[in-house]
């Protein structure tokens, strides 16, 4: 019971640090707007077959239309609603975003952590392979890739993301690794009798969480910026639509310039996204270290 | 906080042992240091080429007795916390032998070591940093309890812990963050006594504390060896400390031990030089008394290259030239009294 009430004693405090951030502010209720838009897309199919974003296609509209009361947002070059398209997207970008930033905190942490605590050969070895990967520039080998196995999966543009990315995590994770290493307090369970491993994980891994889950916001805001770019340049996965494949389909129909109700919404939800990820990133930040709150928090 | 009653029996614990040993009669010995010489490398240059080595232990050696607390003092820099990191292996050792139950923990191997480990516990100077702050209380003194006690109920093992350390048995599920210092070296002490061991090594316990919880988990440190039969390893710089708790007091120069004498002796039996100028330094209570301060001149040797002889020859007022070329042993002064100094006999105190 008393876990529990240090628990929520903990997290109410942080929550009050994080909520007095005007950045935490913002970027919580834009992040709660798009979360609000990701669900809505779910509903989709209760509209009728009309207003499937991918095959859904308006009866008597064959062109981009604009704006009216069927379509809010008007209609793409085929006649398929750019509303629906947007609220499907949305989908997209939180799963590409969320789920290769997991996958690359998972490998930064675990490589972050076995190389600071491993030290020597161990840490030469994987910090080199890690300024390796670091120096790629993940749309070009992306792109690469795409050409040479045809259309890639979104599953699998979120692996590589996420193989790509991973390396700013673990060396965070590493510096802080080598500062908890030296911590009185694992010694005091060396003297106990655990084991690497349980050290490691038992001691080293609850500490550097917080920080691994403050890089994963950073890591959500470029995945989403990678991913866009891939589809807009044409490599992403066809069978999803995104906000970059909408930018796409209006740059290839030559839509550029005569239709803004359709190339706005997807370019302005890319940037609010990744923005409203960055300051919630930054408001964590705060709560994590105290060093950077203004005096009288 | 409530202190525990310290007379109640308490489950898990042998009640405390009614008959008392004479007083410099034999003790069973529970560890034995013998040359223990830990020396770290310098490294220097691109190829991190070994150009010297820092002798921050060079040549310890006593005995630890059942029950009985030798305190190691010594001023700072002069290898006391490394020979404690030494005995538990948090810094490997040059050489030497500690020999626990029959055993040589240095050359013992991971999976032995493991075992040997529940014997030989050590409580730590700060009580802020040396408690994990993700970890509840009973996680952290229940984590030897899992390695070493298979099988035990480890919650109310812990609970016995904390409450013969005089912590309420239901602060496991707290958090360290909540506690006082003087509570969270508690948690400390429970911690090393949650395996029965047999030796625990306390370096500086209380010198991060307020003197007034000074004085209380010294107490608590010292009923909890009368009840458990504990031998303490007590490190400080501080000699009002060391007298109140310790029934021989060694002391450390530069490496190595100059002299190790019972704790009766403290006030006029010492013979080193050095021990005569630290037991000087001790602040007097009363206002007013009187005290021949002994001063020392030159400066402590590097360890890093000591000079051949005695470590203490840069500032020992009865220096001979003996003294630069070979190094003292420790000699017997008398039962329980030993010196590393060639004048011993010679000098008189005035």
């Amino acid at each position: 019971m008393s876990y529990y009430f240090g628990f929520m004693h903990r997290f109410s405090s942080n929550w009050k640090i994080f909520i007095q951030n005007p950045l935490g502010k913002a970027g919580l209720a834009l992040l709660s707007l798009f979360a609000l838009m990701a669900v809505a897309s779910f509903g989709l199919h209760l509209l009728g077959p009309m207003y499937d974003p991918m095959t859904g296609v308006d009866p008597v509209v064959s062109r981009s239309v604009g704006p009216s009361t069927s379509h809010w947002l008007g209609t793409d070059f085929i006649g398929r609603d750019i509303l629906c398209q947007l609220l499907e997207g949305a989908k997209i970008a939180f799963i590409v975003g969320l789920a290769s930033a997991f996958i690359s905190i998972i490998i930064g942490t675990v490589v972050g952590m076995v190389s600071g605590y491993a030290g020597g050969i161990v840490d030469i070895l994987l910090m080199r392979l890690a300024d390796m990967v670091m120096v790629l520039p993940s749309l070009v080998i992306l792109l690469i890739i795409a050409a040479l196995f045809g259309q890639l999966n979104i599953w699998m543009i979120v692996f590589l993301i996420a193989i790509l990315r991973w390396p700013a995590v673990a060396r965070v994770i590493r510096s802080q690794t080598l500062s908890l290493k030296q911590r009185p307090f694992i010694e005091a369970s060396r003297v106990a009798g655990a084991s690497d491993i349980r050290i490691i994980f038992k001691h080293i891994m609850p500490n550097v969480l917080p920080l691994a889950f403050l890089y994963m916001t950073f890591r959500v805001t470029s995945a989403i910026l990678v991913e866009a770019s891939l589809s807009f340049l044409g490599f992403g996965d066809p069978g999803q639509i995104s906000w970059g494949m909408m930018l796409q389909w209006v740059w290839s129909s030559g839509h550029m310039f005569q239709a803004p109700y359709w190339l706005l919404p997807p370019g302005i939800c890319i940037s609010l996204l990744t923005l409203s990820f960055y300051m919630v990133g930054r408001a964590m930040d705060e709560v994590l270290d105290p060093r950077l709150r203004r005096e009288g928090q | 906080m409530t202190p525990a009653s310290e007379t109640a029996p308490l489950g898990g614990f042998p009640a405390p042992e009614k008959k008392t040993l004479p007083r410099d009669s034999a003790h069973e010995t529970v560890l034995c240091v013998k040359d223990l010489k830990v020396y770290f490398p310098v490294k220097k240059g691109i190829f991190k080429k070994t150009v010297g080595h820092v002798k921050a232990v060079d040549g310890v050696s006593f005995d630890l007795f059942k029950g009985r607390t030798l305190g190691l003092v010594g001023e700072s820099g002069c290898g006391k916390t490394t020979v404690a990191k030494a005995l538990v292996k948090l810094v490997p050792a040059h050489q030497g032998q500690v020999i626990c139950k029959g055993r040589d923990l240095l050359t013992a191997p991971a999976p032995e070591l493991r075992k040997l480990r529940k014997n030989i516990q050590m409580i730590f100077q700060d009580p802020f940093s040396s408690l994990d702050p993700k970890m509840t209380v009973g996680n952290i003194i229940g984590e030897a309890v899992k390695f070493h006690r298979p099988g035990e109920d480890v919650k109310k093992r812990v609970q016995d812990c904390m409450e013969i350390t005089g912590l309420r048995r239901e602060y496991d599920k707290r958090y360290p963050h909540e506690f006082s210092g003087g509570q969270r070296q508690r948690i400390g002490i429970a911690r090393a006594l949650a395996t029965e061991p047999a030796i625990v090594i306390a370096d500086e316990p209380v010198s991060a504390l307020d003197v007034s919880v000074q004085a209380r988990v010294l107490n608590l440190m010292k009923s909890l060896q009368q009840r458990l039969n504990i031998a303490y390893l007590f490190i400080t710089h501080d000699l009002s400390v060391v007298k109140h708790i310790s029934h021989d007091i060694a002391v450390m120069y530069l490496g190595s031990i100059v002299e190790i004498f019972n704790s009766r002796d403290l006030k006029s039996g010492t013979v080193h030089p050095y021990t005569r100028a630290l037991i000087s330094s001790i602040p007097l209570a009363m206002p007013g008394q009187k005290r021949n301060r002994i001063e020392l001149t030159g400066e402590i040797p590097s360890p890093m290259d000591a000079p051949p002889g005695c470590g203490f020859q840069t500032r020992c007022p009865y220096k001979i030239t003996r003294c630069e070329t070979h190094r003292p042993l420790l000699e017997r002064v008398k039962s329980r009294h030993t010196v590393a100094c060639h004048r011993w006999k010679e000098i008189k105190f005035s």
